[in-house]
């Protein structure tokens, strides 16, 4: 099966707290280190298996700036074929519709053949969940979210359990198909050194706009129907007010507070 | 045009059904879909779909829907993207809609993407508020970087304005008898795109959160069988439900259901006692509606205390015993 997986670089968590404003009012997030999302590596354990189970390829596709290189290595450590970074100046800004676009663009012109996309369920920085349904539409493919468990059998036959709220769904299709996938699908494994020194000679291969026969009006800031308006830190709006005394006394004087008395009724 | 709606920016939502009640979630958006409709003369719709779902047209309209499209046929009685999506998009191209509202919940978050690739447009994952202004546009707020930072995003040029809302953030609204109709509309199913096989019940304790009027959470701070029994008696002198943040649930305490804040419940209780909690904006997020926030934490430099009303220093093994003592004893006299 030729398998592509869709992996984002964000904001290391532990670093959220030094984005800033600038003066402008656009965000300072220079010098913040970059991860691979942690559900995309499930994405591309499951992809792995399935390749060795099945034969085939398994191919990164990430739209990202030039500072995601790095990180796609470790895709490759991992055991991926081969990646792409879809990287250009006119993609920044870019909201999940644009996004999406440039991934179907990338897996369009290098993958045409392909038989199943994997993403991951959300991203951590921004955690919308979009961008596999969209890709999948762009495409013209069917999508499913939230799966758990998939079980590849002959012909390109799948077997997809997804959660919902009550419950799972369990569904069959024939590839090909865009799949979103949670972290309870599988562990990702930890490449070892040996895997990091023999995937030096895979390739990384950067598209821009140029070579991926999109319109710039459909990539970007430009190509995104969404627009962030503002910005802002929410407002403290509690009291922080700290009791004093002994536990007892702190204890009682909680119990006279308005909005808790009123409670304990 | 449908039936013969106006074309106004009308507001829809999408109604979505779990053993043929509309899910809380449908509710809360019709009833904020009815206050923003009422400022500007608009019309609230619901998206009705499924398979013999006409008699849930009433709870709809008395929840402040002034129409109801529905939509009826065997092969949509369970949620499915390769139908639901394109029917609903043939529905906004005739019905043109201002905007269109889903609940972000597994189905929701799922087709609502769909649908605003489909149509060319712009969707909002995961709105915490939404505002209409004069000129119809929707300003849809989100938590960004896991709520450190809230953005308000908006559709300039495209419509519909489609964005997913988080479950409990709106009030639902009950009113009586209200008059709306329901317009009856043939969905036209294309070829489907997978076979679904079926759904398997999973019978969950339904959670008593999101409509608690107290909750007692722990954390990380509170680590011991012995600590957490303390919690739970708590909870069950205030007649409350019990939640907690991540680590509790990472740690077998709690259970999903029961994880409060980010990529948790959002819950908006009376009274919310936060116990061994640090104070994490990701966990923040799902109580900032809370009235009144008390924090017992055995550091006083937790963030926590700074995001309460009321702070209580201390280790939660000496506060907990005193706090149900004093319950208990206020329910005597
Ligand atoms: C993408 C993403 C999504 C997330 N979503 C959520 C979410 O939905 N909900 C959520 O909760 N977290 C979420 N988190 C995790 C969140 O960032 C924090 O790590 C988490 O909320 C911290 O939980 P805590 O306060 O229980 O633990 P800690 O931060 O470890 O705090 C424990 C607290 O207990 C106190 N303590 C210790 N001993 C005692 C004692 N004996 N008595 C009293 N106090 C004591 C300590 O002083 C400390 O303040 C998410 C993280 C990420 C990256
Ligand atoms: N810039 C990107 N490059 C590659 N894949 C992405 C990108 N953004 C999102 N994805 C994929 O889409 C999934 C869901 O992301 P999101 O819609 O941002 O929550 C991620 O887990 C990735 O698999």
């Amino acid at each position: 099966m030729q398998v592509a997986v869709c992996v984002k670089m964000v904001p290391v968590p532990g670093q959220w707290s030094q984005i800033a404003f600038r003066d402008d009012g656009s965000l300072q997030r220079e010098g913040i280190e970059l991860i691979i999302n942690p559900v995309d590596r499930n994405a591309l354990e499951e992809a792995l298996k399935i390749r060795q189970a099945q034969g085939g390829t398994v191919t990164v596709f990430s739209m990202g700036p030039p500072s995601c290189l790095e990180h796609l290595r470790e895709t490759l450590a991992m055991g991926a074929d081969r990646a792409f970074l879809l990287s250009d100046r006119n993609f920044a800004g870019a909201d999940t519709l644009a996004t999406s676009k440039v991934l179907a663009a990338g897996i369009r012109k290098e993958m045409p053949d392909y038989d199943l996309i994997l993403c991951g369920s959300a991203s951590i920085d921004s955690g919308t969940t979009q961008v596999g349904p969209q890709l999948a539409v762009h495409l013209g493919t069917a999508h499913l979210t939230e799966a758990f468990s998939i079980s590849a059998g002959e012909q390109n036959y799948l077997q997809v359990k997804t959660s919902a709220s009550h419950g799972h769904y369990v569904t069959n299709l024939k590839t090909p198909a865009v799949i979103s996938v949670t972290q309870q699908l599988n562990k990702p494994r930890i490449p070892t050194l040996f895997d990091i020194m023999t995937s030096c000679n895979k390739e990384i291969i950067i598209l821009s706009l140029t070579e991926l026969n999109l319109p710039k009006s459909e990539s970007g800031l430009e190509g995104s129907p969404t627009k962030v308006q503002e910005l802002f830190f929410p407002p403290a709006k509690r009291q922080a007010r700290i009791l004093e005394g002994s536990i007892e006394d702190r204890v009682e004087e909680l119990f006279k507070q308005p909005g808790v008395a009123g409670v304990l009724r | 045009m449908i039936g013969d709606i106006e074309e106004k920016e009308n507001l829809w939502i999408f109604v979505e059904l779990y053993k043929s009640e509309p899910k809380q979630v449908s509710l809360e958006l019709i009833a904020k879909g009815r206050i923003l409709a009422d400022k500007f003369g608009l019309c609230v719709c619901a998206l009705l779909i499924g398979d013999d779902v006409k008699n849930i047209s009433p709870v709809l309209i008395n929840a402040g829907a002034d129409t109801v499209f529905l939509l009826e046929h065997p092969l949509l009685r369970q949620y499915r993207s390769d139908f639901y999506a394109p029917v609903i998009l043939d529905l906004i191209r005739k019905g043109k809609p201002g905007a269109v509202f889903f609940g972000a919940t597994p189905t929701g978050r799922d087709l609502a993407p769909a649908v605003a690739a489909l149509a060319g447009t712009g969707c909002t994952a995961g709105c915490i508020d939404l505002e209409l202004t004069e000129n119809g546009a929707l300003l849809q707020t989100v938590p960004a970087f896991g709520g450190r930072m809230m953005a308000v995003i908006v559709t300039p040029e495209q419509r519909p304005q489609i964005a997913t809302v988080r479950p409990g953030v709106f009030q639902q609204a009950g009113f009586s008898e209200r008059d709306g109709r329901v317009v009856d509309i043939l969905p036209e199913l294309p070829q489907a795109k997978f076979d679904l096989v079926e759904f398997v019940e999973e019978s969950l304790q339904p959670s008593l959160l999101p409509s608690a009027r107290v909750v007692v959470a722990g954390g990380a701070g509170v680590d011991s069988r012995e600590g957490w029994e303390l919690l739970r008696e708590l909870t069950g002198a205030l007649q409350g439900a019990l939640g907690g943040s991540r680590p509790a649930l990472d740690n077998g305490w709690i259970q999903e259901s029961q994880m409060i804040g980010h990529s948790g419940s959002t819950i908006r209780p009376d009274l919310y006692i936060a116990v061994g909690i640090s104070g994490d904006v990701l966990h923040m997020v799902g109580v900032q509606d809370a009235k009144v926030i008390v924090a017992v934490n055995s550091n006083s430099r937790a963030p926590i205390f700074s995001r309460s009303d009321y702070g209580i220093v201390g280790d939660y093994r000496e506060v907990i015993p005193v706090m149900i003592d004093a319950v208990k004893k206020k329910q005597r006299s």
